[in-house]
């Protein structure tokens, strides 16, 4: 007869789960029960009630264990995860740290600074990509990037011409919405009753407020920036103004003492995550109405923001608008030869890390700076890593025996891997919450450095998550090596008490070593290199002098009385010379092409920056005349003649040039000299060709002060008071010209002195791992050290012993790390046309630090071993 | 009488175990009430009444003898203990002090 049996499975599963002492009795049950059920009506319903019978019995009272009154170690089947392992796991970890202090210090503070120098990255990286991604659409939104091509040189900028936003949106179904902006961040002077303020806003089109996710407070987006003289302001500005939100709506607002505008919509405050910061909006039409040029196709000014809709195709897209300009311009396929346009598409939320372009692509920015740091990160990590790995290793003669044991009664190497590997994530998330510590302390600072607002964003998942996956990471990398090493030793050996340190792990712990050091070096003569650029940048003499020079933004009254300003501010006390220039002499950012004189190639379309000066500025500034004469009060005629710089002089190619005809915007005129080339642009680009025009009487522009060495004080006090004489509505602003030369090199500032820091992280936690090696080694040889001073070894002679295996780890790093930097600076100096040479003794000079320093650390240790007592180290045994 | 003490499908059990006795065992008691309500009773609902009469001492247990039918596997044989005994009793008398008390009239309407 066949055999009738319950399902197996059913019977096995119930085996699991019911407590051992009831099993025999259930099982039993279950089996009978099965058996005269299939007797009875059939199989197939017995099957079906089997199961009924079966989960009957999955209620607590039999799955609850009998708890035992003689506790056993063998109870579960797996006798090295139940909670005595564990709990002895956990007590040899800490066992093992406490016995081993130094080394557990040395490990422990270094895994620390490790993680707050990679944590601080994080934070700050993720801080600098969530820049505008903020917005609903912002994956739809591009902005439109216009791209030339004139004699075969190619240049890219996000300005386009100002009608193209409106145009493009009714010539091309693909784009929902288009905007403007001007990306000026331009200063005003506010003024509501008796409250004046400067405030810094833009210009934008009309569907601005639906484009992007700017809560509006009070207006609706249909109307925002629609109607002529009406304004948008930020909560801050209303607040400022009008005491609450609710009253700003309606009322008027006086700007730059000239217009009334007339508070339409209040939106709340860009968060701090906002590249481009406004705290208030005028329609795009009253840019216009003041600067009609705008209105002109051939004159790219603001941005072009489209959204998208969310079916088009970007790539077919991009090719569509290609050169939907030419038409626009005057371009056609027979003269794009010589001038061509074309566009294409850049992602909104790109603009703020690509935001550099190059040969008309776009080819970087403060990504760069974001790659350059994380690398910066990761590198400081491993470096902490390695130090947690060679001691470890170093010290395994320690852990051997227990190794041993644990093999010996049945440990596997899982077992063993896991258990080395735990402790090193037990340390790290020890360390982990002291760095978290440690971040608190120093985000002030970092803050202050970097010029951000990062607050811990404990609650945040991301950084959580971010965290999480640091700890485990570090933790796994830094155990593994010492897990996987420490597991392989063979029971039978260690218990006898042979322990060959293998020759293999040698080897690699000098590799380790030589790659930290390799790291550190290459770090520091980066760091040094880029300190020595910026230090060059700071000193360069740009063909002016910007000590104890002062811009004041003029507006208004001023403007208008500006021949009676100079003449006061002349006389007042503290102040040297004043003058006029539309731009900040180390900015002059605008160009043309409208440029002819005698014998131009009429084909050739050269770039001239251009800008409109006034009398006395070549004095004011301390430039000098190569050639002919700067424009001169006494001679009228002057006004109509132009001043050249050196560059623009070779590009023209007259012989004599002073006296000659040029003609800038149709207007003819002669040159009256040639100014001595001076850094108008970023130390980054070679100096271009300049025309300086005639512009005393410009409707805008910064007035120049040279002031008295050491009379700063006095000087802005009679600037003041000048300013309030002549304009009483004027909010005094002012600027140093030294600062604002510095504000341009601003990321590489603060990316040198991150840098600086963690270049030094590096080298100290390195130099920790050498010292704690060191005193591995010393403490290995003290019976030899012992015997040598008993057979006369001089102290001299046992400090010598011990650093030269370690200073040949060294060398060889710098042999490997010399190279790597240079071609590394190298690339990077290349972006600058002005720059310092890398010299050879740069890396002399780290080389021999970092030797130095490794030397004292190592000796350190080896005076110490030196100077024992040999009878202290030789009576045990 | 704590009658809390007592559910009504413990109250079965402890009844169908003294009916049964000395062969009271999970499925034979499963089987037999199973047979007298006509409603599905699982062994594993048996047993954990049981289990919980054990433990208020209404019953007691013994291993028995191992049967082929069981896989050799022992069964565990139940009798009721005298106070186990005494709660049926109990129960019984209060029940039948009611059942007395009911009006024949009020009977014949309910057949």
């Amino acid at each position: 007869m066949k055999e009738i049996q319950p399902p197996a499975y059913l019977t096995c599963l119930i085996n699991r789960l019911i407590a051992p002492h009831l099993r025999e009795q259930i099982l039993g049950d279950l089996q009978e029960r099965y058996i005269r059920l299939a007797k009875a009506p059939g199989a197939a319903s017995a099957r079906s009630r089997y199961w009924l019978e079966a989960l009957a019995y999955i209620r607590p009272a039999f799955i609850k264990r009998q708890k035992s009154e003689y506790p056993s170690t063998a109870r579960r089947s797996d006798p090295f995860y139940n909670s005595d392992m564990i709990r002895n796991y956990f007590k040899i970890a800490f066992r093992s740290l406490w016995h081993n202090k130094s080394m557990s210090a040395i490990n422990f503070l270094g895994l620390t600074l490790g993680l707050t120098s990679s944590l601080l990255i994080f934070l700050w990286i993720s801080d600098e990509i969530s820049v505008d991604r903020y917005h609903a659409n912002g994956h739809q939104i591009y902005r439109l990037m216009w791209r030339q091509i004139s004699e075969g040189k190619r240049m890219a900028m996000g300005s386009t011409p100002g009608p193209t936003s409106v145009e493009f949106k009714k010539k091309y179904p693909e784009i929902v919405r288009a905007s403007v902006f001007t990306a000026r961040s331009k200063a005003m002077t506010f003024q509501v009753g008796d409250k004046v303020g400067k405030e810094t806003g833009d210009w934008a089109g009309p569907e601005w407020f639906k484009m992007f996710s700017i809560r509006l407070l009070v207006g609706s987006t249909e109307t925002a920036l629609k109607a002529p003289y009406s304004i948008s302001i930020s909560r801050k500005l209303a607040q400022t103004y009008f005491g609450n939100v609710q009253s700003a709506i309606g009322k008027s607002i006086r700007i730059e003492n000239k217009e009334e505008f007339q508070v339409t919509s209040v939106f709340e405050n860009l968060p701090e995550n906002t590249s481009q910061k406004y705290d208030f909006l005028l329609p795009w039409d009253d840019f216009t109405r003041q600067m009609p040029w705008a209105k002109e196709w051939g004159n790219p000014s603001p941005w072009t923001l489209v959204q998208l809709r969310t079916d088009t195709d970007i790539t077919a897209f991009d090719a569509k608008i290609k050169h939907a300009l030419r038409g626009y311009l005057g371009i056609n396929s027979k003269n794009a030869k010589q001038f061509d346009v074309e566009l294409f598409l850049q992602p909104y939320e790109d603009i703020y890390l690509h935001s550099e372009t190059d040969n008309g692509e776009i080819s970087g920015g403060r990504i760069d700076y974001i790659r350059l740091l994380s690398i910066v990160g990761v590198v400081v990590l491993l470096i902490a890593c390695i130090n947690f790995m060679n001691l470890s290793t170093a010290q395994s003669a320690k852990r051997a025996k227990e190794v041993g044991v644990r093999k010996a009664v049945g440990a596997d190497r899982w077992r063993l891997i896991i258990q080395f590997i735990g402790e090193a994530l037990l340390l790290t998330l020890g360390a982990a919450f002291a760095s978290l510590g440690l971040i608190m302390l120093l985000l002030p600072g970092f803050n202050q450095l970097t010029g951000k607002a990062i607050v811990m964003p404990f609650t945040d998942f991301n950084f959580a998550m971010g965290m999480l996956i640091i700890v485990a990471v570090t933790g796994i990398l830094a155990g593994s090596y010492p897990a996987l090493y420490l597991s392989s030793l063979r029971p039978i050996s260690v218990l006898k008490g042979i322990l060959k340190s293998k020759r293999s792990a040698t080897v690699l712990r000098e590799a380790l070593v030589v790659i930290q050091f390799t790291i550190s070096i290459a770090l520091i003569i980066g760091t040094f290199v880029v300190h020595r650029q910026m230090s060059f940048i700071n000193k360069k003499n740009l063909g002016f002098d910007r000590e104890n020079l002062i811009y004041v933004p003029m507006e208004g009254a001023l403007l208008e009385r500006y021949g009676t300003l100079k003449q006061e501010l002349q006389h007042m006390q503290g102040i040297q010379g004043v003058s006029r220039m539309d731009y900040q002499p180390s900015s002059i950012s605008s160009g043309t092409t409208q440029v002819d004189w005698t014998g131009k190639d009429p084909s050739a379309s050269i770039e001239f920056a251009q800008v409109s000066v006034g009398y006395d500025m070549d004095s004011v500034l301390k430039m000098k005349l190569q050639d002919g004469r700067y424009f001169s009060e006494a001679l009228a005629s002057d006004s109509a003649g132009f001043v050249i710089n050196e560059q623009a002089a070779r590009r023209i190619g007259y012989k004599n040039p002073v006296g000659q005809p040029l003609t800038l915007w149709g207007k003819p005129g002669k040159i009256l000299g040639v100014m001595k080339d001076f850094h108008f642009q970023s130390l980054r680009e070679p100096v271009k060709p300049l025309i300086m025009w005639f512009g005393e009487n410009n409707k805008y522009g910064n007035l120049l002060v040279r002031t008295q060495p050491g009379q700063t004080r006095q000087a802005l006090l009679s600037l003041e008071a000048v300013c309030k004489k002549l304009n009483p509505s004027f909010v005094f602003t002012y600027n140093f010209a030294d600062q604002e030369y510095e504000k341009m090199y601003k990321s590489e500032q603060v990316v040198s002195t991150l840098g600086n820091y963690f270049a030094v992280l590096s080298i100290f936690i390195a130099c920790l791992g050498l010292f704690g090696l060191a005193s591995f080694m010393a403490q290995q040889r003290i019976k030899e050290i012992g015997i040598r001073k008993v057979l006369g070894a001089t102290v001299i002679g046992i400090v010598k012993l011990l650093p030269k295996d370690f200073l040949r780890l060294v060398f060889i790093a710098l042999l490997i790390a010399c190279p790597a930097a240079w071609w590394a600076m190298d690339k990077w100096l290349n972006g600058f046309t002005y720059k310092e040479q890398l010299s050879w003794w740069i890396f002399a000079v780290t080389g021999g630090s970092v030797i130095a320093v490794a030397f004292l650390t190592v000796s350190f240790q080896s005076v110490r071993a030196a100077l024992l007592n040999p009878v202290k180290s030789l009576k045990s045994e | 009488m704590r009658r809390s003490d007592l559910g009504e499908f413990e109250e079965v059990v402890l009844l169908a175990v003294a009916a049964l006795s000395p062969n009271a065992y999970t499925v034979a008691i499963a089987e037999e009430i199973e047979r007298e309500t006509g409603n599905v009773v699982t062994s594993g609902a048996v047993h954990a009444a049981m289990q919980r009469l054990e433990q208020k001492g209404y019953l007691r247990s013994v291993w028995g003898e191992a049967t082929a039918e069981r896989g050799g596997r022992r069964k565990r044989l139940y009798t009721v203990t005298a106070l186990g005994g005494r709660i049926l009793e109990e129960s019984r008398a209060v029940r039948n002090r009611f059942w007395d008390r009911i009006m024949p009239a009020i009977r014949l309407e309910w057949s």
